[in-house]
């Protein structure tokens, strides 16, 4: 499985449960494009700033997840 | 259509008088902080002490405020600054600058001091309607009772801006709090400790009649795009308020910690918007006039001596700090302290610095127990509260920390220099210029010291706001420095004419363009305007100040930030190891404003910006000046 993990204000969108301090975790299948991702979390996504795989950020958002990808969710910031 | 008028007060004598400001100045000077700063030019010299009878205070709603403009709503107060000791300016939402406007005022100019405490009663644009009324009785009130009072006294339909104890005692931060419990504040700067020297305890104004634009049906039209943009953009903004970003702003390593420096902290979880939103804490929403998102929140207080009563809840700047600047998660505390500082009449933002930067003098050995009158901890809301009334009241340790943390520092030593954070003497709000550098670069040029109002430039870094809309080709990049110096110099140019049009910069959030709001003035005003003219103005303001602040002394050396924020990085989390290299992006900064390289405006900007007559006005030496 891929294993997502969330930051900001984004782990408000998922369950209690998958939350740990500051971010919250989740899986996807391997095969998953990474611009379903919202969708499947219930993120909308003009909230999210940046996708970081394996340590690098990926724009394309037809790239397609593999068994053992790690991805990093980042928030758009808010703030006064 | 364009010409205005702006009501005189003497508070020494008493005496009220009329100034009709004539079409080609209110063209020029259109309102809000521009015309704010045009007629305190007219009335006062830069040399004046801030707190003496010779510092004209004034209010000026902006051109657009009170029109039937989504988020038109915003009142500058403009003054020199006794924290900065610069010309400065603070802006507050709310209702207090539409019904400013209903009065048929552009602006109220307070001269001299009155010789017992007194409040303003505005219930017309005619001298005779703008009394002077005793406010021996209110003295000492906090600015919700004080709110409360006059509205009983004078109608529901009174609007009221007021100074708390704090500003009765001229702490330097003091600020002017409208709306009473449902707060908002021209916070930044000091403005309440000017109208605390000058005797004054509040301006109150009298509903007057809803001013028409030139073209209803089509400023309606336009105004029913842009409903339907805010709503889309802001949902998570009407939901949580400008609290919801706290977590996200820990997770990009924006949010400042520890009296800036740490680099994470868990914490953020608990004292985030959503969270307190989870807990049950919020119990309401409010907004400003002519505003859909409703970002203000009301909360219930659990915590300090008001337990239990509803108040204001903490804004994001509010939480970072009296949070993660103290390490203080209990959203408790955090609410309990954001209540206290407005009733008191504090900035929470140079409040939350002075706190933390007290809290590592204590850690340090700096400043002793006995002089504290208690052990200052990271973590203990008690610590805050305790040091909020002790700021206020300027008592024991709050007589230091009253003048601000530069102050503060010069009276201790090198030592607490070194983790005072401030540009100009003006405490630095929460947003990180490791995480996004253009904020360096803007927090170091910004015209009233250290503002992200002024520049905004994360929320183009961050792709809040699209680049795209001012022209901006190249991609920004959070932790270099290319193009930064671009970002900040248009989005200044731009936010300053928000200020002088009197309009809310959460506006951003629907990627309103200067094209946009110019059309907006044009329709209301029948005034001719594009998006060009209206970045020319902002950048006309902006430089205008910038004169204001070299004839003050300030050159290249003042545009520096703490040592905290250019030599030390984060330890840990997403801006961990980086610093701004602000040295580069100050130089491509000054090319782009045309200014000299010790960042003086050169002759050919001031001739193209036709501010020239300026430079013997303001006492300016032409030998300092370059072509």
């Amino acid at each position: 499985m891929a294993t997502l993990e969330v930051t900001g204000h984004l782990i408000f969108y998922l369950p209690k449960a998958a939350r740990d301090g500051t971010v919250a975790r989740a899986v996807v299948p391997p095969g998953t494009a990474l611009g379903h991702l919202p969708g499947i979390l219930g993120i909308p996504q003009e909230e999210i700033q940046a996708y970081i795989v394996n340590g690098r950020s990926v724009k394309d958002l037809s790239t397609i997840l593999g068994q053992d990808d790690h991805v990093v969710i980042l928030p758009v910031i808010t703030g006064g | 259509m364009l010409e205005g008028r702006a009501i005189i007060v003497d508070l020494t004598t008493k005496c009220t008088s009329q100034l009709a400001i004539d079409e080609r100045t209110r063209s020029q000077y259109m309102g809000g902080s521009y015309l704010g700063t045009y007629l305190w030019l007219e009335y006062s010299r830069l040399e004046v002490d801030p707190l003496s009878p010779a510092n004209t205070l004034v209010f000026a709603p902006g051109l657009l405020t009170g029109y039937p403009i989504i988020a038109a709503n915003r009142t500058s107060v403009v003054a020199k600054s006794p924290l900065t000791g610069l010309l400065s300016e603070s802006t507050v939402g709310g209702y207090f600058g539409p019904k400013l406007r209903s009065s048929g005022l552009d602006a109220i100019v307070l001269r001299g001091t009155s010789p017992e405490p007194c409040y303003i009663l505005v219930e017309g644009d005619d001298p005779s309607e703008v009394k002077l009324l005793p406010a021996g009785d209110l003295w000492g009130l906090d600015t919700f009772k004080t709110a409360e009072t006059l509205k009983a006294r004078h109608g529901d339909d009174v609007e009221i801006a007021a100074i708390g104890p704090a500003g009765e005692n001229c702490v330097h931060f003091a600020c002017i709090t409208a709306g009473g419990s449902d707060t908002r504040a021209a916070g930044r700067t000091g403005m309440g400790a000017v109208m605390g020297a000058k005797n004054v305890k509040a301006v109150a104004v009298k509903s007057g009649k809803t001013p028409r634009p030139q073209n209803p049906k089509e400023l309606a039209e336009m105004m029913r795009d842009l409903a339907g943009r805010i709503r889309e953009k802001t949902q998570a903004f009407s939901a949580y308020g400008t609290a919801g970003g706290v977590i996200s702003c820990e997770a990009t390593g924006d949010l400042p910690i520890q009296n800036w420096k740490g680099g994470s902290f868990p914490g953020a979880a608990r004292i985030t918007g959503q969270a307190m939103a989870e807990r049950g804490m919020v119990v309401g929403h409010y907004t400003c006039w002519g505003c859909p998102i409703r970002c203000g929140k009301d909360v219930i207080l659990s915590a300090g001596d008001r337990a239990g009563q509803k108040s204001h809840g903490p804004e994001y700047e509010t939480i970072a700090a009296f949070g993660s600047m103290c390490l203080n998660d209990d959203p408790d505390y955090v609410a309990a302290a954001n209540d206290l500082a407005n009733r008191l009449g504090l900035d929470t933002i140079s409040a939350g610095n002075v706190i933390a930067f007290a809290i590592e003098c204590f850690e340090r050995g700096i400043i002793a127990e006995d002089i504290c009158g208690r052990p200052l901890r990271w973590g203990d809301g008690e610590t805050i509260l305790y040091l909020l009334e002790e700021i206020a009241h300027r008592r024991g340790i709050g007589r230091l920390l009253s003048r601000g943390v530069r102050a503060a520092a010069q009276s201790l030593g090198p030592l607490a220099q070194e983790f005072a954070v401030h540009v100009k003497g003006l405490e630095v709000p929460f947003h990180d210029p490791r995480a996004y550098t253009s904020m360096a670069v803007n927090y170091a040029t910004c015209m009233r010291g250290a503002c992200h109002l002024e520049g905004l430039t994360y929320y183009v870094e961050s792709g809040t706001y699209s680049r795209s809309n001012l022209g901006i080709e190249s991609e920004i990049v959070p932790s270099g420095t290319e193009g930064k110096a671009e970002v900040a110099f248009k989005m200044q140019n731009f936010l300053a004419a928000f200020n002088s049009l009197g309009l809310c910069k959460f506006l951003l959030r629907a990627q309103v363009t200067p094209d946009e709001i110019a059309g907006w003035v044009r329709t209301t005003f029948g005034l001719e305007m594009s998006g060009k003219d209206l970045l020319d103005s902002g950048e006309r303001l902006f430089n205008l100040r910038r004169l204001c602040n070299v004839a003050l002394g300030i050159t290249r050396k003042d545009d520096i930030l703490p040592p905290r924020l250019l030599s030390q990085p984060r330890p840990t989390g997403k801006a961990a190891g980086v610093l701004p290299h602000l040295g580069k992006m100050l130089d491509e900064y000054y090319k782009l404003r045309g200014w000299d390289h010790e960042g003086i405006p050169t002759i050919s900007t001031l001739k193209r910006l036709n501010l020239l007559e300026f430079v013997g006005k303001l006492g300016i030496s032409e030998r300092v000046l370059s072509e």
